[in-house]
């Protein structure tokens, strides 16, 4: 499940930290940063970017951590954080100029169990290991299924940081899957082991 | 006909879904296993290992981090402690001579707390020590920052507040005898005229909501 169910911070530390204690933010940092960094990282692949959001979450965090109600769990709160940043920065117009895109939309074909002999990103097939595959996916689908099945966001909620519909989260979570199946029912070594998807 | 993956994805997650399907799905030992697989995928997905986070990442952040009093390095603090006092009075002095003038209006003036912090005059490092002291008790009189202000303003705040940090940075991390007393003299000017914009920027700040 999710990494930032677990996380507790003190009530006290957050207030503290609002208050502008250093030590406050010092401990929210210490608490949150591996799974706010995994999140990050599952996301939005490349190490350098993903550095880049997770410093520019953080500070987000601390700047206007005065914003945080209360109400929620408070990594509900540092998550959304995160979430929005990597969102944004996979739908900004940097990204896009950059990296092909998932052209994947709510026109597309019905989703089907796809032939790998039919798709010719098969290079994406890096192996059998779940996070490679997972790595190999598009940006857009690849948070679709990390949102949905790892942090438990529903296709509403997903829907809504996307700016699309609910069926578009569906067919995404769809594709995602059968493009998973596709990539870990690939025997290993099929396709060169040093490929990670340039979607991000 | 076996079920489409969508559907199977909606039975996985507990979602309403006909009821000709899962009767299907019970039957179909092709359906089931698809079902059991992803599944599983979700639970190997979910079971992946966390990354670490890059080394250093929180000294960069807290240099980012702009911090509503700035803090100076340990030493020297003790040395102001009284003449800050004594500025403090005055400019408290300053305001309320300043609100019975003006009354209703709604000019502001900034405070001329010290003379010319930038002045040459003043080549003394520990009276630049004191006087960037000073000005942080000023600063720290001054009330919250407003919740809604001009973004031209907050950008200026925020550009002071990251080049105090960064001398800050550089004050505290470089050790007494690695920074020649020109060189240190040079840092606490600069933060002493960053710290007079500080304060007479947000002193125009609060004014427009004292006044």
């Amino acid at each position: 499940m999710s990494h930032f169910q677990g996380i507790e911070v003190p009530v006290e530390v957050v207030r503290a930290a609002q208050a502008g204690d250093a030590r406050a933010h010092e401990t929210i940092y210490r608490t949150c940063r591996r799974p706010i960094y995994t999140l990050i990282r599952r996301l939005v692949v490349r190490n350098a970017i993903a550095d880049e959001l997770f410093q520019e979450t953080f500070v987000e965090v601390l700047r206007n951590i005065s914003a945080y109600s209360g109400e929620g769990a408070f990594g509900g709160w540092v998550r959304s954080i995160a979430v929005s940043k990597c969102l944004m920065y996979l739908r900004s117009p940097w990204h896009r100029s950059l990296l092909y895109l998932d052209q994947d939309d709510e026109s597309t074909a019905p989703v089907v169990l796809l032939d790998p002999a039919t798709y010719p990103d098969a290079q994406a097939a890096a192996s059998a290991d779940v996070e490679r595959a997972l790595a190999s996916l598009p940006a857009l689908t690849r948070s679709v299924v990390w949102l949905h099945d790892v942090e438990g966001y529903t296709h509403g909620e997903i829907a809504r940081l996307l700016g699309r519909t609910a069926s578009f989260s569906k067919s995404q979570l769809a594709r995602a899957h059968a493009r998973l199946r596709e990539l870990l029912e690939q025997p290993a070594g099929s396709s060169p082991c040093t490929h990670v998807s340039s979607t991000c | 006909m076996h079920a489409r993956i969508e559907h199977l994805l909606s039975l996985r997650d507990g979602d309403p879904v006909a009821a000709e399907l899962v009767a299907h799905v019970r039957s179909c030992p092709i359906c089931t296993g698809e079902l059991q697989r992803l599944s599983a995928v979700r639970a190997e997905m979910q079971a992946l290992p966390d990354f670490d986070p890059p080394e250093l990442a929180w000294e960069r952040i807290q240099q980012t981090i702009p911090r509503r009093a700035a803090t100076l390095p340990p030493r020297r603090i003790g040395f102001a402690a009284a003449a800050a006092a004594l500025v403090t009075i005055a400019v408290i002095a300053l305001i309320a001579r300043h609100s019975d003038r003006h009354g209703g209006e709604h000019s502001v003036q900034t405070p001329k707390v010290l003379k010319d912090p930038a002045s040459s005059n003043v080549s003394h490092l520990d009276e630049l020590v004191a006087q960037s002291q000073q000005l942080e008790q000023i600063l720290q009189k001054l009330p919250e920052r407003p919740r809604i202000e001009r973004v031209s303003t907050a950008a200026t705040i925020d550009t002071i507040e990251q080049r105090i940090q960064w001398l800050d940075f550089q004050l505290t991390s470089i050790s007494d005898g690695d920074l020649s007393e020109e060189q240190s003299r040079r840092l606490w000017r600069e933060r002493v005229e960053l710290m007079d914009s500080l304060v007479k920027v947000r002193y125009a700040e609060a004014g427009s909501l004292w006044f």
